[in-house]
């Protein structure tokens, strides 16, 4: 009951008129906010966002670990940078991230030299490229590190056996490696998809309550319907997203359960 | 594989439990903050609400005016009207001291000894600048010695208490303190402190000095030895806004090592450091902001209520105020005395309600404390809506119409009564949901000629007018800023379509706008001076501001500019026509969910009462009950009017009848009521950033209002 009555709590609230007035409306509160542009937008942002920054999280991840776990000289300075941004604190990271990328930052300072003329990094269409950066920049050691224990966990006796066979590095990595990493990129994946929501902290503190277009993102919206006293709006839109992340979380799953099922065997 | 679906599904159940939980925390991201504080305010005090009964003491024969008011063993000493007045118990009559100073000078401080003679700390002025002395004082209050004190003179306030025959002597901005025994000899100096912010000292029960410091939470000082911090213990971990002068801090008795209190409330600190919240002040009919307090060794406390004039016994009870309580939230009392005052008189005269405030201020996160209340259910009757969006409140159904009420025939106030231009301008979708204790406006005044006799124009003619203007002559002052033209020359509500909750900065003229704005580089803002209006009617601008007050010279001038310059009045540039837009003052609504909604009524009806509201106006609210202006006027023309600093010739002979024509056209130039400060604050936050940008050359006039444009939709929609 303790971890079901809040969600149970946010179902009905979906439902209602409002908590001062709880009235039944079916869904009503569904129906408008399919019709609110303002959540139409910031799922539209965030969709796009996690999509983007889930898929370069894995692969750029699953790369930097393989890449490290092929004794490459200077791996554990490598390891120590990659995983270090872990460990600074989000305020900071944003007083830095301000400093580059600000109208007079250094990034467009730097430009300057070259006469190439000054970005609006936050506030135009580059909005969602830095903090893409930024979520890379602070996701990529964690997500590197599973792999890396991942790829530790890997027999070496199929892949002694595929190259006997005269299987070349790909076909090793992709038919046998990725596979038997199956799980740990499953594992991978929720964590970037969870923490691509997250961003919005970044977010927010970079460029407050009501950002750019682009940069507006579902927490966003969920943040100020709070304070604009919706609360069935709000928990509508919880519901829809949990639907939505759900089913994608349940079709990861099953992806895994059919591609690693050699494995499993 | 079918075992593996089964795995697969409640897996990733799990997952949505987790998920939902998370995008539902990130929605209530700051309640963490407010759980620390409980739902009774700070959660580090214990609350006693103890009930209080008042009654009046009788001040001495012929006083007037209380100055000063002292608690010092058991005895209850007096200030007033250039006398030393004691009582020896609140029953016993008051006795006239002896005790004469010279005409400027007064009694800042007095303790008293053992044996009944007294030690002051006397205030006035030697050679022209003020001076302190510290004098001792016969039991008939005659002066033995006066000693003028180098160490209390240069300090900024002062105060005394005694405990077993030690006297301090306390102020300044750093804790200092001086504790003398009864021959005046100095027994401790303290003069180091481990943090600023003094608030106020005494000496505790055990005879230690002790000191109020306020950094960023509150702390009680206990100093010893010489300049040695003995103890330092945290009092209030949350802060409300104190500022010297909000808190006093009283000698403790067998319960308490000493009494504070805030203004808002009385404390008790025990000695294992405790706090006890003993009343809250409203809760017993005591105006805290308004009132010097002497809390008595039991705890009960003699009070001068200096609106009143009136002095009165507080006396510990147990009977229980059986009155319905009226529940009234809002964000933020803290310096709003006149609210208090307000509420505090109501509960005192009336006998069926008592109202009992929650000032949210005292939160962390005030907006995000009220919402959970709101959404949990904690609703309130009454509530003060300064600060909060008033249209979400509309546009929710949270506030119930008040025009039934003014309409009923039970209703001791009636709409006939207050300017129907502001009810009116008032009215949403012909409801009333809010209604101030007064309110505020400004407008601009220009010359008649420059705007070709037109009261209202749209932003168009004023570019237009601008264009046209001489090159000696400019619209607005050119030393103020590019943002303070912008906020002049546009109404947001050209822009913004409130029924529909959509936004249209896209346009034209809106571009226009910016552009001339951006020929201003000065700093200023616009601020309606005399030096304005001077050059206003000189001819080197076209514009300025006036803001409505209830200062009579104010008017007298505008009216000697209007009739002499042909300056008037003009709304600000809009398409729709608003109007001239005023804001209620202190503005409350009713709860659409409130039980006592007629006794929320009641306070309305108070607050728009003949008698308050001319008190309201004699301070500086501009009422908008009619019959006040009538009978002010009378009264003014009753006692003839001393104006002394308006210098403009003719203008003291007419300033009876400008008082007249100005206050009849107050209810004209009072028309659309732009209730949500919120929002609108919101919205000019986001244009006055995005335009800043474009004035400082960063973007250009189109990206600025595109970035207007899609972050007030976003805005707009939410709250949709």
């Amino acid at each position: 009951m303790f971890y079901m009555l809040p969600f149970l709590v946010v179902i009905a609230y979906s439902f209602v008129k409002s908590p001062m007035n709880p009235t039944f409306v079916g869904f009503e509160n569904y129906g408008q906010l399919f019709h609110n542009d303002a959540f139409l937008l910031a799922t539209k942002n965030t969709v796009f966002f996690s999509l983007v920054a889930v898929v370069l999280a894995v692969v750029l991840s699953l790369a930097c670990a393989v890449a490290l776990h092929s004794n490459l000289p200077g791996n554990s300075w490598f390891r120590t940078f990659l995983v270090s941004p872990l460990v600074v604190p989000t305020a900071s990271v944003i007083l830095v991230w301000q400093v580059i990328f600000a109208d007079s930052g250094t990034l467009n300072q730097f430009l300057k030299i070259f006469h190439i003329p000054a970005v609006e990094w936050i506030s135009s269409d580059f909005g969602q490229v830095v903090i893409l950066v930024l979520f890379l920049w602070r996701n990529l050691g964690y997500n590197m590190v599973l792999y890396m224990a991942g790829l530790q966990q890997i027999p070496k006796e199929p892949m002694e056996a595929a190259k006997l066979d005269g299987a070349n590095r790909w076909q090793i990595f992709f038919k046998i490696q990725f596979r038997y990493l199956s799980s740990t990129t499953l594992f991978v994946a929720i964590l970037s998809l969870v923490n691509s929501f997250k961003i919005f902290r970044e977010v927010y503190l970079l460029t407050g309550e009501h950002p750019y277009d682009q940069l507006y993102l579902l927490q966003h919206f969920m943040n100020n319907t709070f304070a604009s006293l919706d609360y069935p709006k709000l928990s509508a839109a919880a519901m829809t997203l949990a639907v939505i992340v759900a089913i994608v979380v349940a079709a990861l799953f099953l992806f895994d359960n059919w591609y690693g099922r050699d494995v499993e065997e | 594989m079918k075992q593996q679906l089964n795995k697969c599904l409640k897996q990733a159940g799990a997952m949505l439990l987790c998920i939902t939980m998370l995008f539902f925390g990130a929605g209530c991201q700051e309640q963490k903050d407010v759980s620390k504080a409980s739902d009774k305010r700070l959660d580090d005090v214990n609350y006693l609400e103890q009930n209080y009964s008042n009654r009046t003491i009788e001040l001495p024969a012929k006083v007037e005016k209380v100055d000063n008011l002292i608690f010092s063993k058991g005895h209850i000493y007096i200030w007033a009207d250039h006398g030393l007045y004691r009582k020896t118990s609140v029953e016993a009559d008051w006795e006239k001291l002896e005790c004469e100073l010279e005409a400027e000078s007064d009694i800042s401080a007095l303790g008293e000894f053992s044996d009944g003679s007294l030690m002051a700390v006397i205030s006035g002025m030697t050679g022209g600048v003020g001076a302190r002395w510290i004098a001792q004082l016969s039991k008939e209050g005659e002066i033995l010695s006066k000693e003028q004190s180098g160490a209390i003179d240069e300090l900024v306030g002062v105060g005394v208490v005694n405990q077993e025959d030690k006297i301090c002597f306390f102020a300044g901005d750093n804790g200092k303190g001086y504790v003398y025994d009864q021959e005046g000899k100095l027994l401790n100096k303290i003069e180091k402190s481990e943090m600023g912010g003094f608030l106020g000292a005494t000496l505790d029960s055990q005879g230690s000095f002790v000191r109020l410091m306020n950094t960023d939470q509150l702390y009680a000082e206990s100093v010893t030895g010489e300049n040695e911090v003995q103890k330092t213990a945290l009092i209030h971990s949350i802060l409300p806004t104190y500022e010297t002068g909000d808190v006093h801090i009283y000698q403790g008795d067998e319960t308490y090592s000493f009494y504070f209190d805030d203004s808002t409330s009385l404390y008790g600190y025990r000695e294992d450091g405790t706090v006890d919240c003993i009343c809250v002040f409203s809760d017993i009919q005591l105006d805290g902001k308004n009132s010097k307090i002497t809390v008595l060794s039991d705890g009960n406390m003699v009070v001068y209520d200096k609106e009143l004039n009136e002095l009165s016994y507080y006396e510990k009870s147990e009977s229980k105020d059986e009155r319905i309580v009226l529940e009234l939230a809002g964000l933020d009392f803290s310096l709003k005395s006149d609210i208090i005052t307000l509420i505090t008189r109501f509960n005192k005269t009336n006998t069926k309600y008592r109202i009992h405030v929650t000032d949210y201020s005292i939160y962390e996160s005030p907006e995000t404390k009220l919402n959970t209340d709101l959404n949990a259910g904690k609703i309130p009757d009454i509530m003060y809506l300064s600060g909060v969006s008033y249209r979400n409140y509309v546009h929710k159904g949270m506030l119930a119409d008040l025009l039934p009420f003014l309409t009923s025939a039970n209703s001791q106030i009636s709409e006939a009564d207050l300017f129907s231009e502001v009810i009116s301008g008032a009215k949403e979708d012909g409801k009333v949901f809010e209604l101030g204790i007064g309110m505020k406006g400004s407008y601009l005044i220009g010359k008649k000629t420059t705007l070709k006799g037109k009261e209202h124009f749209t932003p168009e003619e004023f570019l237009e007018a601008a264009e046209q203007l001489p090159d000696s002559e400019t619209m607005f002052p050119p030393d103020i800023s590019a943002i303070e033209v912008l906020k002049q020359s546009m109404d947001v509500d050209d822009y913004v379509d409130w029924s529909e909750w959509k936004c249209n900065f896209e346009m034209d003229t809106f571009e226009r706008l910016l552009e001339y704005a951006k020929e201003y580089d000065g700093e200023d803002i616009l601020w309606a001076d005399e030096s304005m209006q001077e050059e206003l009617s000189e001819d080197r601008i076209a514009l300025t501001n006036f803001t409505m007050s209830n200062e009579l010279a104010e008017y007298a001038r505008l009216q000697y500019l209007m009739q002499e310059r042909e300056i008037t009045p003009l709304s600000t540039p809009s398409a729709s026509h608003s109007g001239y837009g005023f804001t209620f003052e202190h503005p409350f609504g009713i709860m659409e969910n409130s039980k006592h909604k007629d006794g929320a009524w009641e306070f309305f009806e108070y607050f728009l009462s003949e008698e308050v509201q001319k008190q309201l106006l004699q301070k500086t609210l501009l009422s908008y009950r009619r019959d006040c202006y009538q009978q002010l006027l009378a009264d003014k023309k009753k006692q003839g009017i001393q104006i002394n600093d308006v210098s403009i010739d003719g203008v003291e002979e007419d300033v009876i009848s400008a008082y007249d024509q100005i206050f009849s056209k107050l209810d004209h130039l009072c028309w659309t009521n732009e209730g949500d400060e919120a929002m609108y604050d919101q919205i000019w936050s986001v244009i006055a950033e995005e335009a800043g940008d474009y004035f400082e050359g960063k973007t250009k006039s189109k990206e600025a209002i595109s970035h207007i444009q899609s972050r007030v939709s976003i805005m707009l929609d939410e709250s949709r």
